[in-house]
């Protein structure tokens, strides 16, 4: 088994399942330690206040996005480009095809060109943000660099195998391990966001709303 | 009694962090993005000439950073944290609305005031307000007679205007129970004249109770939650005993 | 409950009423206490009161669960001494909203915002009056005939009219 045929066989699986079983295992601790320690949760529970909040933040009709329309746009078409590019990539969707002779949409090449550089655009802008900031300076530790790093690593190198730019082979062995790494560590660090991002908002949108307060 | 606080002690902030780390705590301190968006939602980074130090994700990390040392804090670590905790910070969830995940930072004071408690560091005069509340039942150290005697002053002094108003004391079954501010009967009397004034004119059946009539809990505001527990038990035993429908807090 | 909300209903009710024309003349505007509109959700309750009581009001901005702090909160008032100083400095965010309405009269529901407010008054020169509805409804309450006393009659009459 050369490298390649690992990285797409044993090491896929493999970060996909710690991907899967972290985020698994971090809402059970949540579930379990709140049912615990946060029960305000549960007695003022509110399907209404929990969807009136999510809804707010994720399409960006709320204070924040008001007084701040710059960021917010950066920040939604990052986001979009990090969540659709590699879900609906046509290379990508070839080798779930492959593997499990299942396929969906995808999109058009160079769509998905302009989208890799987009979300690369963005990350430089919240990286020189990060830096000459002060206000995001201060709270700046070597984890979002290295956070961010590791968000871009698979999209950079991703952009340069399509292209062909350096040597293909290696390029591309370089994007699995990255595109791998991401996976492997966003459980175990805030990129877990993607999912946590709705139980904070959840909660606190019951619990600004029991006050009859929003949160947006 | 207030429990006397201890010296610095950092086996006692571990344990202390331990306890109070909830779910929502936890989830909270670790996953700030740390976008900065907070920093100009807050009146002492804005009242501040902006400094950075002033934002609430910083005085968020400043508690994160205290906690992950897992108690091996020194002295100044720790005072440091007490001067952002209880001098920079007002708990008034501004900063949450405008978060994008929602963090509620005033929480994450709140539990590190609890941290500074756990080390006897609290302002000495939150301490002398929390004693009190036990002996007293109230903030300003008003005996019952003091009390007693302001309502029948201000209920002489409404007579004057109102020959009908009086102010119940201790009714039982009233529909409503008004409790103040202790910060009334010590400084604004008048207050507590204005409010039966409303109360009489509205035509309300309500009462004023003799003891657990103070509506405010400092213990809270102090991170002390036993004794803010304790607080807040006071003016409910009142309710129940009296049976009101309704309890009113002042303004 | 809070005072600002029974209040509110006691207007809505028709129990208790009050007289426009007193403060007719000032302006006012109301500080939001973080923890009656934000955290109380009482906001609406003291809009309410506002247009039973002032003829000329204006918003701070931000208002509502919006507004700012007044720098008096979170236990900052009785923890005087070495904190005196950071509140009223913490406290210009809100001396600036004030000043921006124009307002004569800063009405608040709440004592620590009062007490701060009034501290900020003297620090920042504002020059206003700071009123809690109870104060206010001292002067613009109207007295049923039934309930005065016989000797006040005459100038509390007056005030109706």
């Amino acid at each position: 088994m050369n490298l390649y045929e690992l990285l797409r066989g044993p090491l896929l699986w493999l970060s996909f399942g710690v991907f899967l079983g972290g985020m698994v295992v971090r809402l059970a601790l949540f579930v379990a330690t709140s049912r615990k320690k946060d029960k305000p949760i549960y007695r003022f529970w509110s399907w209404k206040w929990l969807w009136l909040s999510i809804v707010h933040w994720i399409v960006p009709v709320n204070v924040t996005a008001k007084k701040n329309p710059i960021v917010t746009i950066v920040g939604f078409l990052f986001h979009i480009c990090l969540l659709v590019t590699p879900l609906f990539l046509l290379a990508h969707g070839v080798l779930w095809y492959e593997s499990w002779e299942i396929s969906w949409w995808s999109l058009s090449e160079k769509v998905a060109d302009y989208m890799t550089l987009v979300a690369i655009g963005c990350g430089l802008f919240f990286l020189v943000r990060r830096m000459v900031a002060p206000h995001v300076r201060v709270i700046t530790t070597a984890a979002d660099y290295v956070l961010l790093a590791v968000t871009l690593a698979p999209f950079v190198t991703g952009y340069l195998a399509y292209h062909q730019y350096f040597d293909y082979y290696t390029v591309m062995i370089l994007h699995m391990i990255f595109g791998e790494l991401m996976l492997v560590v966003i459980p175990f660090t805030k990129l877990s966001h993607f999912l946590m991002f709705f139980v904070s908002r959840a909660v606190t949108g019951m619990e600004f709303g029991r006050r009859d307060a929003p949160s947006w | 009694m207030a429990e006397k606080a201890a010296e610095f002690n950092p086996e006692v902030f571990k344990k202390t962090s331990d306890e109070k780390m909830s779910a929502r705590l936890k989830m909270w301190l670790e996953m700030c993005a740390h976008c900065g968006l907070c920093a100009d939602t807050c009146h002492y980074y804005l009242a501040n000439e902006q400094d950075p130090k002033m934002m609430p994700a910083y005085k968020a990390k400043k508690v994160l950073d205290a906690i992950k040392k897992k108690g091996k804090i020194d002295e100044a670590t720790l005072n440091s944290l007490y001067e952002t905790v209880y001098g920079e910070c007002t708990m008034c969830r501004r900063c949450t609305m405008f978060c994008p995940f929602g963090i509620d930072v005033a929480s994450i004071i709140s539990m590190a005031r609890g941290l500074c408690v756990s080390q006897g560091k609290v302002p000495e005069n939150l301490v002398k307000v929390i004693e009190n509340y036990f002996a007293h039942g109230n903030q300003m150290a008003l005996t019952q007679e003091d009390w007693i005697e302001t309502l029948k002053w201000m209920e002489e002094e409404l007579q004057e205007e109102l020959p009908g108003a009086t102010i119940p004391i201790d009714k039982k079954g009233a529909n409503l129970l008004y409790t103040v501010n202790a910060r009334e009967p010590k400084f604004y009397p008048m207050d507590i004249a204005h409010a039966v004034r409303v109360f009489h004119i509205a035509g309300e059946d309500w009462t004023m109770s003799s003891k657990g009539w103070d509506d405010t809990n400092l213990a809270m505001f102090a991170g002390d939650l036993k004794s803010a527990a304790y607080v807040s038990q006071l003016v409910r035993d009142a309710a129940e005993e009296l049976e009101v429908k309704r309890v009113a807090i002042t303004e | 409950m809070h005072s600002v909300t029974l209040f509110a209903e006691y207007l809505r009710d028709g129990r208790i009423k009050l007289d426009k024309s007193v403060f007719a003349k000032e302006r006012c505007t109301y500080q939001d206490p973080c923890n009656v509109s934000r955290n109380g959700g009482c906001a609406r309750d003291a809009r309410e009161i506002v247009k039973y009581l002032c003829e000329d009001f204006v918003e701070m901005e931000p208002h509502g669960a919006y507004n700012f702090c007044c720098g008096g909160g979170g236990g900052m008032i009785p923890m005087a001494g070495p904190f005196r100083e950071r509140r009223l400095r913490a406290g210009k965010v809100k001396a600036d909203q004030i000043r921006a309405t124009g307002a004569a009269i800063c009405i608040t529901p709440c004592h620590n915002c009062y007490d701060q407010i009034r501290d900020l008054n003297k620090q920042y020169e504002l020059g206003i009056k700071v009123l809690s509805f109870k104060e206010m409804f001292e002067h613009a309450l109207i007295i049923p005939e039934e309930l005065k006393a016989k000797e006040d009659e005459g100038e509390e009459g007056e005030k109706e009219e």
